[in-house]
């Protein structure tokens, strides 16, 4: 489904990717942990093209990835990407943020349209705010909007780029809920995350992405009780 | 001093208020058609990945911002009829007011474009959405309510500008107000006047942008 062969990024003289591999198959729930500056939110952008690469190779679903290409929005079409800041349109209440994408990317006809938008923010819980601008909603119900934007798509696999970082701590059991029913529908989620708990349900597997590199990867069993890696291990101290 | 006002009629009224029509149809003209140029400058000035494009809009707007208008109306009608190009006055002073308005409103435009957060553009792109339609359902949306204020002043100060026709004898609302003065010598009298109709023209323009503000800034 998704398959990272030795990537390397520079910011400028900054070395932020390191050569990352690693592959995800499908329905597998992979979640990245690490420190700020490790690269981890970096190389989820660089899976849909946000961010161009300099060497190695991304393919999502037996394709490349070239942030340059001018074919790369067929890509992103397949990639749900959820963002820390949600960025929500503002001038469109929930239901058009929703249902935009659908009428215009894949140019469904309007109620078409917005019978998947309807259908996508039931999922994640909103059912009585299709009318409600963006700034009308709490924080996680702004990101819950989020998610059912980009799942209107129908994406084949789904980036969670710190999705919980900004919100207040009692709207976050109410995100990672959707996501956890996400993942148990079967999609294929790659999760950028300090929730260590929701690692620990939720993940097939962890990634520990230290200074550009996966230091260690495991089960989350494994990686949660038997740290191998110094760095992991105080990574974890720290967290809990 | 009644006598002062003896040979000032009705029918110089008139003829002042004919003048501004032409004052308000050549702001339309040139605020539209210059709208459009303004659209491509500020595109080309954004153009992250193309440089060169940056530099053609960069370099258009030093131009027509950089020169007097009154010198962009003399080339155009003075200027190419040295050059055997003779166009007519209303064109002469249309072209260069479009120009003009390319330049001041393309870096509105461009303004506007910037001020739309690199969340939004990121949201519309992983969206799987293209250049144009990212442009018109994302950007657009957030640019235009940033570009309403300084585009009324501008509005205000075009209309103010048109007065630069005059130069070409072309016979609008301040040219008007010169011809009614030398005809009837109640010089105060109708600059007055011709004062008061182009604010009648930029006050109601003033109070339109403050409404559509409050209006547009409904949802933020």
């Amino acid at each position: 489904m998704l398959k990272l062969e030795n990537v390397h990024k520079w910011f400028g003289n900054l070395h932020v990717l390191n050569g990352i591999t690693f592959d995800v198959s499908r329905g597998q729930v992979t979640v990245i942990i690490g420190r700020s500056g490790s690269g981890k939110s970096t190389i989820l952008r660089c899976i849909n093209g946000l961010e161009p690469i300099q060497e190695g190779r991304i393919h999502v679903d037996g394709e490349p990835v070239d942030a340059h290409s001018r074919h790369v929005h067929k890509i992103r079409e397949k990639v749900g990407f959820v963002f820390q800041s949600f960025n929500l349109f503002p001038y469109y209440t929930a239901l058009e943020n929703v249902s935009l994408a659908p009428r215009i990317v894949k140019r469904l006809p309007a109620p078409e349209a917005r019978a998947i938008a309807e259908e996508m923010l039931a999922r994640v819980g909103l059912s009585d705010k299709l009318a409600a601008y963006p700034d009308k909603l709490s924080g996680g119900q702004q990101q819950r909007v989020a998610i059912a934007r980009a799942l209107a798509m129908k994406p084949e696999l789904m980036l969670f780029d710190e999705v919980t970082s900004a919100l207040d701590p009692e709207l976050v059991g109410e995100v990672l809920k959707v996501m956890q029913d996400l993942a148990e529908g079967g999609m294929t989620m790659v999760v950028v995350t300090h929730e260590m708990g929701f690692a620990r349900r939720v993940g097939s597997r962890v990634l520990f992405f230290h200074e550009g590199r996966i230091a260690e990867e495991g089960p989350p069993a494994q990686i949660f009780t038997h740290p191998r890696n110094e760095n992991l291990r105080t990574f974890i101290q720290s967290i809990l | 001093m009644p006598e002062l006002f003896v040979a000032f009629s009705y029918k110089d009224i008139l003829f002042l208020l004919q003048g501004a029509l032409v004052t308000i149809g050549m702001c339309a003209v040139a605020f539209s058609s210059g709208l459009v140029v303004a659209l491509v400058i500020g595109l080309l000035r954004t153009a992250r990945r193309f440089p060169v494009l940056r530099w053609i809009g960069g370099a258009y707007v030093e131009i027509f911002r950089g020169t007097p208008l009154l010198m962009q109306i003399f080339v155009a009608y003075f200027g190419l009829s040295i050059l055997g190009i003779s166009l007519p006055p209303f064109v002469a002073v249309s072209v260069p007011l479009m120009l003009y308005t390319g330049a001041y409103m393309g870096e509105i435009v461009r303004a506007g474009i910037e001020a739309v957060p690199r969340g939004q553009w990121e949201a519309g792109r992983s969206l799987g959405m293209r250049y144009r339609q990212l442009m018109r359902y994302v950007v657009a949306p957030v640019a235009v309510r940033v570009m309403i204020p300084p585009s009324v002043g501008f509005l205000v100060q075009l209309v103010k500008g048109t007065s630069l026709a005059y130069v070409v004898g072309y016979v609008e609302l301040t040219r008007a107000g010169y011809i009614v003065s030398q005809s009837t010598y109640a010089t105060m009298l109708v600059f007055t006047l011709v004062g008061a109709i182009y604010f009648g023209i930029n006050y109601p323009l003033s109070l339109a942008s403050q409404r559509l503000e409050v209006r547009l800034r409904r949802h933020a």
